[in-house]
């Protein structure tokens, strides 16, 4: 603060001389500040402190506010795991969720049931013992040696994979006829209970099945083996069920 | 312990509580003597708190010197003034509603007056009586110690214009000092 005591001011600036008693004045006007002029230093010193570092405060509260969703994500992640584990365990999820959740789980070692429709998974192996079982490897497997692997459900039930080739390949044998074949099949298929073909004479005449249409069909009977429509289930259990 | 201006901004704007006390105490006290003069004593320490408060959040990003900082420091506090005279629902009170103003402001109440030396308060009542224009120039070169440039840059005016305006002041000034009184020792009561 200027502070002019020289009551003889001259102001070089301006080259302007002034009275001695205006130089008083103004010297007064200028003279160090008595204690009541100060005491606004508190709020000044705060607002100064308060503005000039705001950075660290900012930077922790972002800090804090990044930690804090963090701990929310992993809160919710452990309890979206912990339902979705519990409703894949007690097989309740989704059939398609209930198998994704399966097949991840059983790569770090944890079996879980299977997905099956709406109602509850099964474990793995107690499928075709408890339940019924539709065995689609009769129809589908023409050469089991050859080509794709069979569905995993047929890995797991060896006993139905060889009957369903048995059937295949009585099915393809060129050396019996329509009615031999299909008496063959049906004892196959229902492990000797079957009397198919008993009741009548055996011969050589078409007796249900019209000539063969010849078209490829994997799942279908050769062309040459009339009387066999498919040497599945069908089949089968058509034949299993005559007296 | 006495610091460069240069020094004392560093320390300031590297949170240096003690420097900005040393930059306050110095340049506080003609702050609100020039909102005194200017806007009346109501209020002024308000004023000056305010412009303290606007001020501190521009100081890290201040390059100049303390000229400089002076400018901008009454600079903000004229802002200030403007701003109270708007949310008082008074006529703006720009650069030109200051020039027109015909008498200073009274204080209503004794208390909002800054306690400080009579003399001293007699010699800002004094300058207060000058012309609006001449006072604000007068209060500026002569209380916050101001140079001609800064004081044209901080009221708007042409520096030719701040000549003239200082000058007649202090004619001003010698005029009534020499109808009321005059000032023989700045510790002792002049003008009451």
């Amino acid at each position: 603060m200027p502070n002019r005591t020289d009551p003889a001011v001259t102001d070089t600036e301006l080259d302007v001389s002034v009275p001695p008693a205006v130089a008083s004045a103004l010297a007064a006007a200028t003279a160090p500040p008595a204690p009541a002029e100060l005491a606004g230093e508190q709020v000044a010193v705060h607002s100064y402190l308060v503005a000039i570092a705001p950075a660290p405060p900012r930077i922790a509260r972002l800090r804090s506010l990044r930690a804090s969703k963090a701990a929310l994500a992993a809160v919710a992640a452990v309890s979206l795991v912990g339902i979705s584990g519990a409703a894949a365990a007690t097989g309740t999820l989704p059939v398609k969720a209930q198998d994704v959740a399966r097949t991840s789980l059983t790569k770090v070692g944890i079996d879980i049931p299977k997905g099956r429709g709406k109602g509850l998974a099964t474990a793995p192996g107690q499928l075709k013992k408890d339940l019924p079982v539709v065995d689609e490897s009769s129809t589908t497997v023409d050469e089991p040696s050859a080509g794709k692997p069979s569905r995993p459900v047929d890995k797991e039930n060896p006993p139905s994979t060889t009957k369903g080739a048995t059937i295949s390949s009585i099915a393809k044998d060129p050396t019996l006829t329509g009615a031999e074949k299909g008496a063959a099949v049906s004892d196959a298929a229902s492990d000797g209970k079957s009397r198919s073909g008993e009741d009548k004479p055996v011969t050589k005449a078409p007796i249900t099945a019209g000539p063969a249409t010849g078209k490829p069909d994997s799942a279908g009977p050769p062309a040459s083996s009339p009387g066999v429509t498919a040497p599945g289930r069908t089949t089968a259990s058509t034949a299993g069920k005559r007296p | 312990m006495e610091h460069t201006w240069a020094q004392l901004l560093g320390r300031v704007q590297a949170g240096d509580e003690h420097a900005f006390t040393c930059l306050w105490r110095r340049h506080h006290p003609s702050l609100v003597r020039y909102l005194e003069i200017v806007g009346g004593p109501n209020g002024a320490e308000d004023l000056a708190a305010e412009t303290w408060i606007s001020l501190v959040r521009s100081l890290p990003r201040f390059r100049g010197g303390e000229a400089g900082f002076k400018a901008l420091l009454f600079t903000t506090a004229r802002s200030r003034l403007v701003d109270q005279a708007r949310r008082a629902r008074v006529r703006p009170l720009s650069a030109r509603s200051l020039d027109e103003r015909d008498e200073r402001p009274t204080a209503d109440d004794p208390g909002a007056r800054v306690e400080r030396a009579e003399a001293t308060q007699a010699a800002l009542d004094l300058i207060a009586r000058l012309p609006p224009a001449q006072a604000e120039v007068v209060a500026l070169r002569v209380v916050g110690g101001l140079g001609n440039a800064e004081v044209a840059a901080v009221t708007g005016k042409a520096s030719g214009a701040v000549r003239v305006a200082y000058s007649r002041g202090l004619d001003t000034l010698a005029e009534l000092v020499g109808q009321g009184g005059h000032v023989t020792d700045p510790g002792e009561p002049a003008f009451r």
